[in-house]
């Protein structure tokens, strides 16, 4: 995910609204309580943030097209992933620099990438799990994360109010 | 067994921006009252006396709240205020209370005399995080075995008042001379119905819990604006049965935060202040008398943090199915929009209280996790950490 495109997207979007162009409209997918979540990585190091959890409506298929951070600080590649929560043993990832969730369960091996992954509400819960990496020390953060999904073919936007704040540390630091 | 429901109108002017649906115009404070029995039938033409409950200021014994509205019901049971119009003092009195007033909800039958009584809070404030929290209906039960009937035809007879703790040669003069005693007297056309402040108590009162699991702590930040929906009492006969809530909404200097190390699983205390109230009501006799109601309500979150000293259990660092990990050096928070409820939260004047907090910014979780295991988790029991009422820990 492009984070010049993310962030695009998210001024165009309340550029939008500002101007009245974008009617009011219930948020499709349960709203989270607002987290942030803090970790620290080492630099060319992947570090997993969970930051949503989407349970799709009875008799909709939901295909999910990208997430990208709002309010984003750094520098880091980021890509979004699709974790079914049932093939984790109903877990899933706060943050982590490790692939195993536990022994035997690798996200690796679980997760699939974003931008066709589609699921229906039999999925039961799906995890968006955003990999930052960076190849610089510093910190990477992100005030919240917008998901892009289609819903029975039609486009929809929600914003999660997910902040995280990565510190990408040197070697030895 | 007669319940009275208290539900809540009011329109809800959200103002989207550019920023979002953060800015909203005030409320119109409005309430509607349906009065039925136990099996949800309306009793029409019952009369409800509202009285505006000062609450996020301190209060001293001898205070007044009046119950200055009163309206019948229709032939459904409804009662509906559509705008209180509240006067400046009430309106200050909800802005000392964080935006939310309390009110207390008397049903009088047709000779006058109180039969039931809730509490409830209304949000009249214009934080658009606060506006949908406001109380859509609340439940009181009436001991009695009254069916559905008109309450309307028999009113204004001769109705016998309950124990009075003046003696009906007290005067108007006020309830601080001779709280001694109790005697029977009678009451005819029982008007000015008015919550008296007896005494008033500081108590600690659960606001959140904790649960810590190995190489990891955890912190609970509360205010520094409360926010605490706290169980309201009724004591008739010498019985407290629970009316209501108020929500208590006040703000203090600092907020207080409260951290728990590993292996601890403590509800977080902090103090609130409770008032015990007493009704009275003036009769046509003269008298200035005690109706039989006491009503017991917290007033204002005073302040302090600490746990308490009993363990929520012993060991629950055993996660279930809705569990998130987090590696070494991580931390995770949250900003709630409720906890789970706490039944026993406090007591005071001899009544088990409820409590119930959270909201936005003004009461936060947070759990550092330490670098002495790659994996620490944290889960729910119905739902993952971002929503669930409780979050529990593990560390295996």
């Amino acid at each position: 995910v492009a984070v010049g495109v993310a962030v695009g997207v998210a001024v165009a979007a309340a550029v939008a609204a500002a101007a009245g162009c974008s009617p009011a409209r219930d948020a499709y997918f349960r709203q989270p309580n607002p987290t942030r979540i803090t970790g620290s990585a080492a630099v060319g190091a992947r570090a997993l943030v969970g930051v949503a959890d989407l349970v799709a409506a009875a008799d909709d298929r939901v295909v999910l097209v990208r997430a990208a951070p709002v309010g984003f600080g750094g520098t880091a590649r980021i890509d979004a992933w699709a974790l079914r929560r049932a093939d984790a043993d109903g877990g899933g990832i706060g943050f982590s620099t490790a692939d195993a969730l536990r022994p035997g369960l690798l996200f690796s091996t679980l997760a699939r990438p974003l931008g066709s992954f589609a699921f229906t509400a039999a999925d039961g819960p799906i995890q968006v799990v955003l990999a930052v990496e960076s190849d610089r020390s510093g910190t990477v953060a992100f005030d919240s994360v917008e998901i892009t999904f289609r819903v029975d073919g039609e486009q929809r936007t929600q914003v999660f109010p997910a902040s995280a704040s990565i510190s990408f540390d040197g070697p030895g630091c | 067994m007669r319940s009275l429901v208290v539900g809540t109108t009011g329109a809800l002017l959200l103002a989207a921006t550019a920023a979002g649906p953060v800015a909203a115009a005030p409320p119109s404070p409005g309430i509607d009252v349906h009065v039925v029995d136990a099996s949800g039938h309306a009793i029409p033409h019952a009369r409800v006396a509202l009285a505006v409950m000062p609450s996020g200021r301190r209060v001293a014994p001898g205070r007044v709240a009046a119950a200055r509205r009163t309206r019948a019901a229709d032939a459904h049971g409804l009662v509906r205020w559509s705008n209180l119009s509240l006067t400046p003092r009430e309106s200050r009195l909800a802005t000392a209370n964080g935006g939310w007033l309390n009110l207390t909800a008397l049903v009088l039958d047709a000779a006058g005399q109180p039969i039931a009584a809730t509490s409830l809070s209304r949000y009249v404030g214009s934080a658009a995080a606060s506006v949908g929290r406001s109380e859509s209906a609340a439940v009181v039960r009436v001991p009695g075995t009254a069916g559905a009937a008109s309450l309307r035809d028999a009113a204004g007879v001769r109705g016998a008042a309950t124990t009075s703790r003046q003696g009906p040669t007290t005067s108007r003069q006020g309830p601080t001379t001779s709280r001694q005693g109790a005697t029977t007297a009678t009451c005819t056309w029982p008007s000015n119905y008015r919550w008296e402040l007896d005494t008033t108590s500081t108590a600690w009162t659960a606001i959140g819990e904790l649960h810590v699991a190995g190489d990891s702590k955890a912190t609970l930040t509360y205010g520094r604006t409360a926010d605490s929906s706290i169980d309201a009492a009724f004591k008739v006969g010498g019985t407290w049965s629970l009316g209501g809530s108020v929500h208590i909404g006040n703000s203090n200097s600092t907020s207080v935060s409260e951290t728990l190390g590993p292996y601890l699983y403590r509800h977080v205390l902090s103090r609130f202040s409770y008032g015990l109230w007493k009704l009275y009501s003036d009769c046509a006799e003269g008298w200035h008398i005690y109706r039989g109601y006491d009503h017991n309500e917290a007033t204002r979150w005073v302040g302090g943090i600490t746990y308490d000293t009993t363990s929520i259990s012993y060991y629950d660092n055993h996660r279930t199915a809705y569990w998130n990990l987090f590696g070494r050096n991580s931390s995770f928070s949250r900003s709630t929009s409720t906890f789970a409820k706490v039944q026993l939260a406090v007591t005071v004047f001899g009544v088990n209280l409820g409590a119930q907090s959270g909201s936005s910014v003004n009461v936060t979780t947070r759990y550092d996790f330490g670098a002495g295991r790659s994996s620490h988790y944290l889960y729910g029991q119905s739902a993952y950490p971002s929503n669930a009422p409780v979050i529990n820990a593990s560390d295996a």
